[in-house]
């Protein structure tokens, strides 16, 4: 199946309540970067362990400011 | 007052948008301070001139900040390299699925694997999508069912970068719940380097 294409401009997706575009926006003005790794033990091919970390990266003021206690 | 970002161009710039000048750039300054609305009047001034290096709407760069910021940071190159330029936001989204509740560890680990080789596919159908010989490209971002990058791109570019787009996304073979957003032209929020020892604006 072809991938579904949708464009918006920059006015539309600032304007929008679409969630995929307040999600986009939200991207642009926090500039977080997530970092994720994840980390399986197979043995024989049954797996053991799974190890899975997610990072938020970005400045302290920028995560205040989103709620997190100073 | 905060600091929107610089420009060579004199303006005129939209109302709540006043002009300051050192470094031998123009600085855009503003009184708004919702990051929101901070980011509508970067886009307004970018769409004027396409000659805009944007701060981070969240930023809270002032004024004095900025001629600080000046002292480390080459912003007339920076400008140079940013001029007449403007970044696509290119987003591949999956509906989330509802998944049943894993019954046991096992099943659950094998959901997560096969969540994990998902996301790698797409990140590999967004890279093969998006990557050319002479396009600069963001580092790929994560976000809970999306995984999405930025394009730096000329102002003579964007519709042909469009087209391309739409081509690669009409030849691709994917599955229902997938969608590609392109968004833009934005101020290329994505490739000013304004970082220093002492703050991070960007």
């Amino acid at each position: 199946m072809p991938l579904e294409l949708e464009m918006a401009t920059a006015e539309d997706a600032i304007g929008s309540s679409d969630r995929r575009l307040v999600d986009l926006v939200d991207g642009l003005l926090h500039h977080g970067v997530v970092i994720r790794g994840e980390l399986w033990l197979t043995v024989a091919d049954v797996d053991l362990v799974f190890l899975g970390i997610d990072l938020l990266l970005a400045a302290p003021h920028k995560m205040r400011a989103s709620g997190a206690p100073q | 007052m905060n600091v929107l970002g610089w420009t060579t161009k004199h303006g005129p710039w939209p109302q709540g948008v006043s002009c300051g000048h050192h470094a031998g750039l123009f600085v855009l300054l503003t009184d708004a301070d919702k990051g929101r609305e901070r980011l509508a009047l970067q886009v307004q001034c970018f769409k004027a001139e396409w000659d805009l290096m944007p701060v981070a709407p969240t930023a809270d760069l002032s004024f004095l900040q900025a001629q600080r910021l000046a002292e480390d940071v080459d912003l007339q190159e920076q400008m140079r390299r940013l001029s007449g330029m403007g970044q696509l936001t290119v987003s591949l989204t999956k509906a989330q699925t509802t998944l049943s509740k894993p019954t046991s560890g096992r099943q659950w680990i094998h959901s997560r694997k096969a969540q994990h080789d998902e996301m790698l596919q797409d990140e590999q159908i967004l890279r093969s999508m998006v990557a050319g010989p002479k396009t600069a490209l963001s580092s790929l971002r994560h976000q809970a069912d999306a995984v999405q990058c930025d394009l730096l791109i000329k102002q003579q570019d964007v519709a042909l970068t469009q087209e391309r787009l739409i081509t690669q996304a009409a030849a691709i073979d994917t599955s229902p719940n997938a969608s590609l957003f392109v968004t833009g032209p934005w101020p290329p929020f994505g490739f000013a380097k304004l970082r220093t020892d002492h703050a991070a604006v960007t």
